[in-house]
């Protein structure tokens, strides 16, 4: 093939955001491959600054309707470090089960409304509903339970407004926390059976070796706290993240790009990540569906990372009924300890991999420097580098079909944008 | 009689995307007994959930179409808005998305009134602008009375 061939997706649809894609071919080799985003900057991070250590969680929840737990802690963690408050086991119990309820809801939307159209051939939810309605319909309810967790326990499904540095402004209604038991019960067969049908989706073969990046629990799926791991032997306490990992500004994004030090690659944060470096601490249940549904004990095929979020949502839910078999109310629902001077680190696992936050805090507790590294940054690289493998794997399909199996490459990283931008605000720029 | 559902959307504290939500409040202020007004946020899934199994429901909401600030627009069941009319988040699931899904699902309420009413300004803390302001007396009224004549005769299409 010797003409020239440029695969333009202008606003990526179904993707968190706005974002581009490039691909310039010349006589079957690629000669230029760019994933763009071009949203704003949001600058978040100065806008914290002489701001109340208080204020750092829900300002930073606004970064994302999606995943605002994942800030809502990653900050409050922060504070208590600089605080030097450790929060009780029932707080720390609490914060699991709601943070279940943030897995659940997102991973759903984005398997069922923004990924599985690909995999099924279909333009979007709207048209694949019409060939699907109960999986369409399975998947709204059990999102729909993800989202009452979140209620009852945050007082909202977005934004939850419950959350403070230090715990809870108040424990949830016992009544109201049982009464969600049934729907885990028949949610966790329901999402079973769901991942059961995913499996049975057609998955493009590619492999890609990657150096993957998440926090290590000993004892648990790591979800809200444990040391920053990599698949190639890193083990650091999450207040060494800076020494490890940075971040660099390219022209075509205005998110920065991660990456860690003294290493060229790229590296992979979210589900796959979490997956090949925590399987053991899966439960035996989500291992053993985990075997059924076809993954590998090291998951290296990117399209996977749709059964991989499903095994999580399944996880998710007996998480969350085990949280609430053992649930004991927190009594107070809150620590607290004086202010004092200090930089304070916090770090946890959000649907789409490690979200990590630094702030300084000055004597009366205002906020100096901040930092916010999110997982959809961290990812960027590695986006371009698999979007690479796969172009290279498929150059026989016509433009139409790669830029379709690009764009589902792309997806299977749920990228978030608008995170990585920290950009508040919507505004359509079509070229 | 089946009891009328009338769900306000928006959030008032973003200027015009608040005209949902001030529909409702003056909505308040009439005795209707056979009529539950609800507030949401707009997000997809929910409203979806909101008005499952109901099958009288009035629908109102901010709307971005291009044309004048306060321009009020009904749709109904034969003739749903287009996606991306009602923008709620970059996710792009909002109430047009809701309403088109609904449909594909036959979840849709048989009886269906939406109301949109073009926003002009969506700053954070501001007041709805005049235009808008006077749009939910105008919304009100047009809620009003549809809710005072009979359900829509099924089936569907003998009806208009």
């Amino acid at each position: 093939m010797s003409e020239s061939r440029i695969i333009q997706v202008e606003a990526l649809a179904r993707v968190e955001g706005e974002g581009a894609l490039h691909v310039r071919l010349k006589e079957g080799r690629i000669e230029e491959l760019e994933f763009r985003i071009f949203e704003p900057p949001r600058f978040f991070e100065a806008l914290l600054q002489g701001r109340d250590y208080r204020e750092a969680p829900d300002i930073t929840a606004r970064i994302c309707g999606i995943c605002p737990v994942a800030y809502l802690l990653g900050a409050s963690q922060a504070m208590e470090s600089v605080l030097g408050l450790e929060v009780t086991p029932q707080i720390r119990a609490l914060r699991r089960l709601i943070y279940c309820g943030e897995w659940i809801q997102s991973h759903l939307l984005h398997v069922f409304f923004l990924h599985a159209p690909d995999f099924l051939g279909y333009d979007d939810a709207i048209a694949m509903a019409q060939d699907h309605p109960d999986l369409v319909r399975q998947a709204l309810a059990l999102k729909a339970t993800g989202n009452r967790l979140l209620e009852v326990i945050g007082g909202r499904a977005v934004h939850p407004v419950n959350l403070k540095v230090g715990g809870f402004y108040r424990a949830p209604d016992p009544q109201a926390l049982e009464g969600l038991r049934g729907e885990l019960e028949t949610g966790l067969e329901a999402a079973r059976e769901l991942a059961r049908q995913v499996a049975r989706f057609e998955f493009p073969e590619v492999e890609q070796e990657y150096l993957c990046v998440s926090l290590h629990h000993p004892d648990e799926y790591a979800i809200a706290e444990g040391r920053i791991v990599s698949s190639e032997g890193l083990d650091i306490a999450i207040d060494q993240f800076e020494e490890h990992f940075d971040e660099a500004q390219v022209a075509r994004s205005t998110a920065l790009h991660g990456l860690m030090k003294g290493h060229d690659g790229p590296y992979l944060v979210g589900p796959i990540a979490r997956y090949n470096n925590n399987f053991e601490q899966l439960s035996g249940a989500a291992q053993a569906l985990a075997r059924e549904v076809g993954l590998p004990r090291r998951v290296s095929n990117p399209f996977h990372s749709i059964l991989v979020r499903m095994v999580e949502v399944c996880y998710a839910f007996e998480e969350a009924l085990r949280l609430l078999d053992a649930y004991e109310e927190p009594e107070p629902a809150a620590v607290e300890a004086a202010v004092r001077a200090g930089r304070g680190t916090g770090c946890t696992e959000a649907p789409r991999g490690i979200c990590y936050h630094r702030y300084d805090l000055d004597g009366d507790g205002l906020i100096g420097e901040a930092r916010i590294v999110p997982p959809t940054s961290q990812n960027q690289r590695q986006m371009e580098a698999d979007l690479r493998r796969v172009v290279e794997a498929n150059l026989d399909l016509p433009d139409g079909e790669l830029q379709w199996r690009c764009e589902q490459s792309i997806r299977n990283f749920d990228p978030c944008i608008s995170c990585a931008t920290h950009f508040l605000r919507l505004r359509m720029e079509r070229g | 009689m089946a009891e009328n559902l009338v769900i306000g959307i928006g959030d008032p504290l973003r200027g015009d995307d608040g005209v949902g939500v001030a529909v409702i409040d003056r909505l308040r202020r009439y005795p209707l007994p056979d009529v539950r007004l609800e507030t949401h946020w707009g997000e997809g899934a929910g409203l979806m959930a909101l008005w499952r199994g109901r099958q009288r429901v009035v629908l109102v909401d901010a709307m971005v179409s291009g044309t004048e600030p306060g321009t009020l627009r009904r749709f109904s069941p034969d003739a749903l808005p287009s996606p991306g009319l009602f923008p709620y988040s970059t996710h792009r699931f909002g109430l047009a998305e809701a309403l088109q899904l609904s449909a594909v699902l036959g979840e849709l309420p048989a009886d269906l009134l939406v109301v949109g009413i073009e926003g002009g300004c969506f700053d954070p803390g501001r007041a709805l602008t005049p235009a808008v302001a006077e749009a939910v007396v105008t919304a009100t009224d047009a809620i009003l009375e549809w809710l005072s004549t009979a359900p829509r005769a099924v089936p569907r299409s003998a009806s208009r």
